[in-house]
């Protein structure tokens, strides 16, 4: 799981959105908020995304976009334990 | 048929250890700083043996197997895989014996047993490896500006 912290200053308590896209332009979440102190952590499956932008919405104002890359590195390790008997 | 292939079996796992002189002594080992600490058993006292895990360069797995055998007696080194069967065995006389066992096909090891059998005194030490892999998977993320 990669963890996000999304936080929004939204001093006059309007209506924003939050979106969240893959590379592929994929919509992978969409919701509608008016928090005036917007905090939410989004917990997304690593899968095989190397690409993840959030949009936050307010219809005023520009989006603000955040676009982040993601890599992943796997490897195997193995752990060698000796015990005498 | 049975025998021959039990034949080849004995070859092919005989086939699986190859073994290393060691060049240092017995002592020197034994003070050795960190060596094989991590995967580490009893101690070089005497009278005892001990097996260390070794980190390879190459991503192997070599041991490293002690015994202070003060008596000079002879004693057998047998090593056993998970299943009980037995992959290499050997008799020596070394007072200090110090030898690196590699073994040949890492991808197949999950438990390694060790037994230092001496034969006059027909005491034993018996040693359990265990490894266990685990997938780690570093994640970066990053911002684009």
């Amino acid at each position: 799981m990669i963890v996000f912290n999304v936080s929004y200053a939204n001093s006059d308590g309007n209506k924003f959105q939050v979106i969240v896209k893959d590379q592929d332009g994929t919509q992978l979440y969409q919701n509608i908020f008016s928090d005036k102190v917007f905090y939410k952590q989004f917990r997304l499956p690593r899968a095989d995304r190397d690409r993840l932008v959030f949009i936050i919405r307010n219809g005023r104002e520009a989006d603000v976009v955040k676009t982040f890359e993601v890599n992943v590195n796997s490897r195997m390790t193995q752990e060698v334990s000796v015990r005498k008997f | 048929m049975k025998s021959t292939i039990a034949n080849i079996r004995k070859v092919v796992v005989f086939s699986l250890f190859t073994f290393t002189l060691a060049g240092t002594s017995l002592v020197s080992r034994a003070n050795n700083g960190n060596e094989g600490k991590k995967g580490s058993a009893g101690s070089t006292n005497a009278n005892t043996a001990d097996v260390k895990y070794i980190t390879d360069k190459d991503g192997g797995y070599l041991f490293n197997v002690v015994y202070n055998n003060i008596s000079n007696s002879r004693f057998s080194v047998v090593i056993l895989d998970a299943n009980g069967d037995q992959l290499f065995q050997s008799h020596y006389s070394d007072k200090q014996f110090n030898r690196k066992f590699k073994l040949a096909q890492p991808e197949e090891f999950g438990r390694l047993t060790f037994i230092i059998r001496n034969l006059a005194d027909n005491t034993v030490q018996r040693f359990e490896v265990d490894a266990n892999s685990r997938l780690v998977e570093d994640i970066e993320v990053k911002e684009v500006k």
